[in-house]
């Protein structure tokens, strides 16, 4: 077990002293800084104000790099608030070789049995705790990488964060999953590979109550011609009283202006530890707000289904996309399928004007949503050189439990060159779950102004009522709270360079 | 114990020498057809420009032909242009697909953990950045919306002159 302790103030140190010094290298501070004065809108209690604060500090000298990032978050609530080293690391990166120590992120195969990620600028907020996070899922302890034209070996030891729980819990109760892997990957022939992936699943909080879980999982990818590639992965669990499985493949290609793919999948028993994989969904990804809200989240207990994908792209520019997705959820004695059919189109009328549109048309039985019909459009207007005019509306209905329910949700949204972006969104929800139940709908309405004066730093301000719900990114759900009140969020970077040898003057740039 | 050491980094981070001279190291990532590829076997002669990209972002997608464009118009003066993918195990088996969709003729390049593109703590879809022949970085364009090529290309044609 790592002295994590001792570590960090080792870490900390070195990054002062190597700091110090005018090296060759390279110093990145990135900072996030969001407060807040608001409540949630059904709140009784009164709104109250909160800070959450991350400064991330890398420093790189050939290499070699150090990471350290320090995470708080204040409020009224004495017990919500933290202040924590959340997370450090030492990087050694040359030629053949990648070695990482410390709070590092990795993925194994196709994600199937272990997938870490941190999603920029996501932050956390559980209805539970109140306290708020960084949204990531790294892994404590240490990676090391030989890779080759040919082949690549990986071996990976550490504790995986469980980042439902804030930092207000001890490190004991975050990260009880500690995990020993090894995979090696190699090209056979040219445009295909194999991996081989070996992973040992324990107990990682001392308790030593939970027997270790042993995983191997064996899969391909390749070029069959030169417009159809193919993938493929299978895992199990191989010791016993371990039945876990999971098979992941598809075909994806293309012909002319016809593009295609096709995923299957097939989990059983497949939740690791407290969910430290996160086994492709095969269902769309939707940036679409109500589509997002609606995503059906995968469950790798058991699950199956496929996905198609189809795309048309004229010589217009226009592009035409269909999605068919279908997931199958056995649950004791009765099974629910989701379905999805998914048709889009975007289109440039002319160098002022293009626009998005689409169509859903889903069943959700999980969700207890028959018939749920989704429609929207997104435009883009060019008002004069630097101004653009950005309206967008989506609607929704569906039928719950014999009721219809409908969502509404329009955005008008103004954009000045690529500094300021100045929108108002609406959503307005029949839904029972959200409106109060003497009136017969629930209105969220709020503004957002975001300034960028260079990519160095955004400044945004929120002022109203924002929807929350499910949140998907990069095939990665949470869940986001509703909110009330006003919102001032600024990430700043800066970038430090010693010792370079001087340059021409640029042209422009910044 | 915790918060001094906290003032302190933030106090030394108010006295370091501000500038904006990032340098990307080099870094080897697979291509469509899994060969690996290095930046250093595919930078442009004066400039390279790096965008990266993922699949389910819309922005992207719509910056992608725009910039498609840009690359057939430069790439014999000393232009590269690299797409990285930041598509994650859910949806990397769409890459090749939607490059193929919007007709891209640059290199695709795929980076499932997102790595080098949070390496230097960029945090945008899509993220652009121009990389001189010492590969430091000399432009960056975070988002994207209609009209954006042109502040894009205007920066690309002062670099290659």
């Amino acid at each position: 077990m790592i002295n994590v302790e001792g570590f960090r103030k080792y870490l900390v140190l070195l990054l002062l002293v190597l700091t110090s010094g005018a090296l060759s290298a390279q110093l990145q501070i990135a900072h996030l800084l969001e407060t807040q004065y608001g409540k949630l809108p059904r709140e009784i209690a009164d709104p109250f104000p909160s800070i959450y604060d991350r400064a991330e500090i890398s420093y790189r000298q050939k290499a070699w790099r150090a990471e350290a990032t320090i995470e708080q978050y204040r409020t009224t609530f004495d017990d919500r608030g933290y202040l924590d080293l959340s997370q450090f690391r030492l990087g050694y990166k040359k030629k053949k070789w990648d070695i990482k120590v410390g709070n590092i992120y990795e993925t194994l195969g196709k994600g199937v049995l272990l997938r870490s990620f941190e999603f920029p600028g996501a932050l956390l907020e559980d209805q539970g705790f109140r306290s708020r996070n960084y949204f990531h899922r790294d892994i404590l302890g240490a990676s090391v990488k030989y890779r080759t034209k040919k082949f690549t070996l990986h071996a990976l030891h550490g504790d995986v964060l469980n980042n439902t729980l804030p930092p207000i819990f001890e490190r004991s109760d975050r990260r009880t999953d500690l995990i020993t892997a090894f995979s090696s990957n190699f090209k056979y022939v040219k445009g295909h590979q194999a991996e081989i992936i070996g992973m040992r699943l324990s107990d990682g909080s001392g308790v030593g109550s939970v027997p270790d879980r042993y995983y191997i999982s064996a899969g391909a990818s390749g070029k069959i011609t030169k417009g159809l590639n193919y993938f493929g992965e299978y895992a199990v669990g191989v010791n016993s009283g371990n039945d876990s499985r999971a098979i992941y493949a598809g075909l994806s290609g293309f012909t002319g202006n016809f593009s295609f793919s096709v995923e299957y999948k097939d989990y059983n028993d497949f939740f690791l530890g407290v969910g430290i994989n996160e086994p492709p969904a095969a269902i769309k990804q939707q940036t679409y707000r109500t589509l997002n809200r609606s995503i059906h989240v995968s469950d790798p207990q058991e699950e199956s289904g496929y996905q198609i994908e189809l795309f048309y792209n004229f010589d217009s520019g226009t592009i035409l996309n269909l999605n068919h997705s279908l997931a199958t959820n056995p649950f004791g004695s009765t099974t629910t399928t989701f379905r999805q059919y998914f048709f889009e189109i975007q289109s440039f009328l002319s160098e002022s004007f293009d626009f998005k549109a689409f169509v859903d048309y889903s069943v959700d039985p999980f969700k207890r949503e028959e018939n749920r019909f989704t429609i929207g459009v997104y435009t883009d207007f060019a008002i004069s050189k630097d101004l653009r005019l950005l309206p967008e509306i989506e609607y929704q209905t569906f039928d719950r439990n014999g009721s219809s329910v409908y969502n509404w949700s329009p955005l008008l949204g103004l954009k000045i060159k690529s500094k300021l972006f100045v929108s108002v969104l609406g959503d307005l929800s029949s839904d029972p779950f959200l409106r109060d139940p003497e009136r017969n709908s629930k209105l969220y309405l709020g503004g957002t102004v975001r300034y960028t004066p260079s990519y160095l730093h955004t400044f945004q301000a929120f002022v109203g009522t924002r929807r929350g719900g499910p949140q998907c990114t990069a095939g990665v759900c949470y869940e986001i709270l509703d909110f009330q009140g006003v919102e001032v969020r600024w990430v700043g970077r800066w970038k430090v360079k010693t010792s370079r040898k001087n340059k021409k003057k640029r042209k422009g740039g910044f | 114990m915790m918060l001094s050491r906290y003032i302190c980094l933030l106090v030394f981070s108010c006295f370091v020498t501000i500038s904006q001279g990032q340098v990307i190291d080099d870094f080897t990532l697979d291509d469509l057809d899994n060969q690996p590829l290095s930046l250093s076997e595919v930078q442009g002669d004066k400039i390279t420009v790096i965008d990266f990209w993922a699949t389910w972002c819309r922005p992207c997608t719509k910056a992608m032909p725009k910039l498609n464009k840009i690359f057939n118009k430069y790439k014999d003066e000393g232009l590269a242009m690299v797409g990285i993918s930041c598509d994650g195990p859910r949806s990397i088996s769409q890459v090749p697909a939607v490059a193929n969709n919007l007709d891209i003729d640059y290199l695709i390049l795929k980076d499932i953990d997102c790595e080098v593109m949070n390496d230097y703590q960029y945090q945008a879809f899509p993220t652009l950045i121009v990389l001189d022949s010492d590969n430091e970085v000399v432009y960056v364009h975070e988002g994207f919306s209609a009209g954006d090529e042109h502040e894009i290309e205007d920066f690309i044609v002062s670099q290659l002159k």
